[in-house]
């Protein structure tokens, strides 16, 4: 038998909608991650970790309360996903737009991870990063997402966004590009 | 029209975001490098971000906080408080001023230039307990401040109030009408006073049997923040008056009535209120003290005495008057009234 953290979304849909046991344990899991993935690459830029947690927890729920009716047409389960999270993350994003963002209280205790320094740099790298994806097409900024933020694959991202993978490809190559003209002209810019 | 794309391009670049995506990436792409940032960013919580819209929203506020609170009042009185007058130099309004006040009656001015208000504590007030407090006649041109608390007319136990030891170097109007006295000529007198603006001493009076009944009545009420209050005086008997007053006023009257004879004090203590005793036999009604203050700032001091029925001359606003009783009341009553002017609190 394949072990729960090695099967996929799909086997691992399959074997929770037959037995609510350990795979709907693992199934919610990754779920959890993947939502958490997307809805901190969109929701980032708010600096609001709990809302993110609130999403991913929403979206583990709305799976949960689907499998019994879950109607499995050969989609990969990913597209159901995305597309709960996605949702999830507009509403989350309306209510930001909309009420003051709290402030999360500093912690207490030491950092054992990255120096002060590297945390500037990886700061000031993913505020660019994204500064600079929000400039790219609504579609090849999701693609890119998808695969980078939830390291999905190109036929799940296919799936998730209802394209074709060679179509995946394309766009994110395009998507690419973009980014390679942007990061060529910043730099021509400050030089 | 779009531009054609090289395969090779695309499996490289497809590649690439694999490996971002499954966070293995080390080349040197500057394009990879960003997008693994990315990554790494969504694998740990975000962090608190304040934009700068919020910043300036924050600057703005902090500046328009300290431009407000210099412009306020509070700036103002910060910056003259230096200046404004202390508590004790409010509190030497209270002193007692023997000396005729503007507008008060002639009638008795020289027995209470002479005596001060020490008789009115020897005219038959059974209780030994002071009547009434003071005559004050620099209040009546110098406002009291509305700042001075009225802690400062803190009363004794019996509602009085008690200057004693904030008067320092001045005999209190308390200590004065506890002083005996034996001047007969003070008998069937009553007085009132007022005090515009400032805390207002009624007088008061007493009952000498040999001239019949005599009251005092007295009213007081501090400038301006004083309630309705209303002193009913004993009817009959030696029995202290009830106090009862809304807000911070209270007052007391006290009157003593002689057997057969219906003795009344009631003072009313309130802004521009009214105290009136009345004690006596038959129609003679002794003592009336009136005293008003606040926006009136005018003080009545009425005195009927035994079948004398004087009424003593209202006074001027703000002034202390004296009211005496006639002396030729006829001396129906054996046992006078005595009324105690109630005071603020």
């Amino acid at each position: 038998m394949v072990p729960l953290d090695t099967q996929t979304l799909r086997e691992l849909l399959i074997a929770a909608r037959s037995s609510d046991g350990p795979a709907t344990d693992a199934l919610l899991a990754r779920v959890r991650l993947l939502a958490l993935r997307y809805a901190r690459a969109r929701l980032g830029r708010f600096g609001v970790e709990d809302v993110a947690q609130d999403v991913a927890q929403e979206v583990c729920l709305a799976v949960y309360s689907a499998l019994a009716t879950y109607d499995d047409r050969g989609l990969p389960f990913e597209a159901f996903v995305y597309s709960i999270t996605a949702r999830k993350v507009a509403d989350a994003q309306r209510s930001l737009m909309r009420a003051p963002a709290p402030v999360a209280e500093l912690p207490e205790g030491e950092d054992p991870g990255r120096t002060p320094e590297e945390e500037a740099v990886l700061s000031d790298d993913v505020s660019r990063a994204f500064g600079l994806l929000d400039r790219l097409p609504a579609t090849q900024r999701e693609i890119l997402l998808l695969r980078v933020a939830m390291g999905w694959k190109t036929d799940e991202t296919a799936a998730a966004l209802e394209m074709t993978p060679g179509a995946v490809r394309v766009a994110q190559h395009r998507a690419i590009m973009s980014l390679r003209a942007m990061l060529a002209g910043a730099e021509g810019g400050h030089s | 029209m779009t531009t054609p794309v090289r395969v090779d391009l695309l499996g490289s670049d497809d590649e690439m975001l694999s490996l971002v995506g499954m966070r293995a990436f080390t080349g040197d792409d500057a394009v990879g490098a960003l997008l693994a940032a990315v990554a790494s960013a969504v694998d740990r919580p975000i962090q608190p971000v304040m934009t700068g819209r919020r910043r300036r929203r924050r600057i703005g506020f902090g500046v328009f906080a300290t431009a407000a609170f210099l412009a306020s009042g509070s700036g103002m009185a910060a910056a003259v408080s230096d200046s404004l007058p202390s508590v004790a130099d409010s509190i030497v309004a209270l002193r007692s001023d023997r000396g005729a006040a503007p507008g008060a009656p002639a009638v008795g001015a020289d027995v209470q230039g002479q005596q001060g208000l020490e008789s009115f504590a020897r005219l038959g007030n059974p209780l030994g307990v002071v009547t009434v407090v003071d005559l004050i006649s620099d209040s009546a041109t110098t406002p009291w401040p509305a700042t001075t608390p009225l802690a400062a007319f803190a009363g004794d136990s019996s509602g009085m109030p008690s200057t004693a030891g904030v008067l320092a170097g001045s005999p209190t109007a308390v200590e004065s009408l506890r002083l005996p006295s034996t001047d007969p000529t003070l008998a069937d007198q009553g007085a009132g006073s007022g005090s515009g603006g400032s805390a207002v001493i009624a007088g008061g009076g007493g009952a000498n049997p040999a001239t019949g009944g005599s009251g005092s009545g007295a009213a007081s009420a501090a400038a301006g923040t004083m309630g309705a209050g209303t002193v009913n005086s004993a009817a009959n008997g030696n029995s202290p008056g009830t106090v009862s007053g809304a807000g911070t006023v209270n007052s007391a009257a006290n009157g003593t009535a002689g057997p057969g004879n219906t003795g009344t004090g009631n003072a009313a203590a309130n802004a521009g209120g009214n105290g009136n005793a009345s004690a006596g036999n038959g129609n003679a009604n002794a003592g009336n003290g009136n005293a008003n203050s606040g926006n009136a700032n005018s003080g009545n001091g009425n005195a009927n005495a035994g079948g004398g029925n004087t009424p003593a001359a209202a006074g001027a606003a703000g002034t202390a008057n004296r009211a005496t009783a006639a002396p030729s009341a006829t001396p129906s009553a054996p046992v006078g009234a005595t009324g105690r002017g109630g005071s603020p609190r």
